[in-house]
């Protein structure tokens, strides 16, 4: 192989990798997203209990930077959600659908969630 | 295989061990007001306010019975329930509150607002088989939450205390073994967190804090 071809075939590769990357990085940003807000059999977050839909409406993503994202929510009763504690004790969960911990669970499952989406990538 | 049950149980087993703070073996005195030692320091031991202490080797049950601090010096804590005893060789230490309300269960002693508890939650998690073949093994990432309510109105020092023992306690590489011989270690990455302090409303109230303490366990399928 020529030195020439070498060289291609190598900044080829990168192109491919660089663009791999950035892909992963964005599906798992969309992964964790949709993990806490309705729930993965990935990390095993049950995502968001359901009454009205303004909390789990209100989640949203956020790209800072190429390599930054942030996932968050302005609602002020996020935080007892979270950790099913509400202003009089533990809460009951009444919604048909999500549950409490999902910020937790997304987070302990984040390198689950990566591993999947590279595997999802790598498959193409 | 994957055995919930036995995983639970251990993890609960563990927070039952749970050492916050203690005098160690020390010359202690009792009074209608609390506990006393000569020499020493009950602030430099880490007590505060919040906190429930038990006595360890006093001659009277009232004063090796749980209670809940309400003032900290050098040479004094301040409890309700203690009866007057004269100086001898005994220990004063913090651990898990007694009061525990375990998941699905009633507690034997309602919690009152007055005294610090723990709630637990045990969270499954996913399971995924992990090495190849239909034999291959399960690994399963269990979350155990322990959520400390502590007494409203008492700075942070107890409640903060708490939560780092346990984060202490349930280090990562920290391993239990199960009846069944398999093994369920603390996670390293993520590491057990602490969430933050949540106020209840009721008055005058509790404040809770989580530990959330993820674990892994790898298994047969069957």
């Amino acid at each position: 192989m020529s030195a020439a071809r070498f060289n291609r075939e190598l900044d080829a590769w990168l192109n491919k990798v660089k663009g791999r990357r950035e892909a992963l990085f964005v599906n798992v940003a969309s992964a964790v997203k949709a993990s806490v807000q309705s729930g993965s059999p990935v990390t095993g977050s049950p995502g968001q209990p359901v009454q009205t839909g303004h909390l789990k409406g209100s989640w949203h993503l956020e790209f800072e930077s190429p390599t930054a994202a942030v996932i968050s929510t302005n609602v002020e009763y996020a935080p007892p959600i979270e950790e099913g504690v509400g202003p009089h004790g533990a809460l009951t969960l009444r919604s048909q659908v999500g549950g409490w911990h999902s910020v937790k669970m997304t987070r302990a499952g984040f390198q689950r969630l990566v591993q999947h989406e590279a595997k999802k990538l790598g498959a193409r | 295989m994957i055995d919930h049950f036995g995983m639970h149980l251990a993890m609960r087993a563990r927070a039952l061990t749970l050492s916050v703070v203690t005098t160690g073996s020390t010359s202690l005195s009792a009074t209608s007001t609390g506990y006393e030692r000569a020499s020493g320091s009950f602030l430099t031991d880490g007590f505060a306010p919040g906190m429930e202490v038990t006595g360890t080797s006093f001659s009277n049950a009232a004063n090796n019975a749980a209670k809940t601090i309400t003032a900290v010096t050098a040479t004094a804590l301040t409890c309700p329930g203690c009866v007057t005893e004269t100086a001898g060789t005994r220990t004063l230490s913090v651990g898990l509150p007694s009061t525990r309300v375990w998941e699905n269960l009633v507690p034997a002693t309602a919690p009152t607002v007055t005294d610090p508890y723990v709630l637990e939650q045990y969270l499954p998690g996913p399971a995924a088989r992990v090495t190849v073949g239909s034999d291959g093994q399960l690994e399963v990432e269990p979350l155990y939450v322990l959520s400390i309510y502590g007494v409203a109105n008492t700075d942070v020092a107890a409640l903060r205390q708490y939560v780092d023992a346990l984060l202490l306690h349930f280090a990562p590489d920290t391993v239990l073994t199960l009846s069944n011989g398999d093994l369920v270690r603390v996670r390293g990455n993520p590491a057990p967190f602490a969430g933050q302090l949540l106020r209840r409303e009721d008055a005058p109230g509790w404040v809770v804090a989580s530990v959330n303490i993820p674990f892994r366990c790898r298994t047969a399928p069957n």
